[in-house]
């Protein structure tokens, strides 16, 4: 009983203090029914106008069917190669350097897309977000991702890079 | 058990939590990003956990330096403990290649893997060490 006891204190002083603290904290989680947008904005002190743009399907699709578009996969090579959305390439982000001059050379005009797992993954968004900050003009985000592509009925690729 | 190996495991136990949690004290979005990517919770919980969490990690590592409330401390590590390997157990088997949130405070981020399992079953054992030793003493 007595341990009990401690258990609720402990727990109860847990909840006061953590609740208090991520009122002023600057990293604060935001304590939400849903998932607050992944984009930045203001408050995240990021420059508005350096936000890639989020999409849907239908626009990621719109796009597709103009040709000018460059697909880019920011999962691990591993996952991408277990299946991807036809024409991606694969540009994790942790290896963004290395490929980076390659993207550069061929797709200066291209319209970039990024995409990863779908919510919560957000590599898709901090790639297009530094894909932004590289002077690439049009990088948008397709957040839904992988998870939404296959809801959609659509396809993958399997083949390697 | 001998007196000296006990406080010693309390200091060490004490020691790794409080460097846990205030390490995901400083960032609750990024704890709530790491236990989201668990998939286990819904946004809100993942959220209200990173909130809370890190502060009975702090609380409980502080009581078993000072030896207040052992008892109490002790157990909310047992079970703590056994979430966290059930947690990253889940991970691994569904193939999720994650942050483990494990010690934020590290500059390179922790994947799963089987040492943060073999880690938390040490320190389960050194928490229940203590929880046991602590009922016997007070008996």
């Amino acid at each position: 009983m007595k341990t009990l006891k401690e258990i609720i204190y402990i727990i109860t002083i847990s909840v006061v203090l953590g609740l208090l603290v991520n009122m002023f904290h600057p990293r604060a989680a935001a304590l939400s029914w849903e998932r607050p947008s992944p984009i930045m904005n203001e408050n995240d002190g990021m420059e508005l106008g350096n936000s890639p743009e989020i999409i849907p399907i239908e626009a990621f699709k719109d796009l597709i069917a103009k040709d000018n578009i460059l697909i880019i996969d920011a999962r691990l090579p591993e996952e991408f190669s277990a299946g991807h959305i036809p024409g991606a390439i694969n540009v994790s982000f942790d290896l963004l350097g290395e490929h980076i001059q390659k993207i550069l050379q061929e797709s200066r005009d291209r319209i970039l897309v990024t995409y990863c797992d779908g919510p919560p993954c957000d590599k898709s968004v901090v790639l297009a977000t530094e894909l932004k900050s590289l002077e690439f003009t049009t990088v948008y985000v397709y957040y839904d991702g992988l998870a939404n592509w296959l809801e959609n009925g659509n396809p993958l690729n399997r083949e390697q890079q | 058990m001998n007196k000296w190996i006990l406080l010693g495991i309390r200091l060490v136990l004490a020691a790794v939590f409080i460097y846990a949690g205030i390490g995901k004290i400083l960032d609750p979005a990024g704890f709530t990003a790491d236990i989201e990517n668990y998939r286990l919770l819904p946004y809100f919980l993942s959220a209200l956990t990173a909130v809370v969490l890190p502060w009975i990690e702090v609380i409980c590592g502080i009581l078993l330096i000072t030896g207040k409330w052992i008892s109490g401390a002790s157990l909310i590590i047992i079970i703590l403990n056994i979430v966290f390997i059930f947690a990253i157990t889940s991970a691994i088997l569904r193939g999720l290649d994650i942050n483990c949130g494990c010690f934020s405070l590290s500059k390179e981020g922790s994947s799963v893997s089987i040492i943060r399992i073999a880690e938390d079953i040490l320190f389960l054992g050194f928490a229940m060490a203590i929880f046991f030793s602590n009922r016997k003493s007070n008996l």
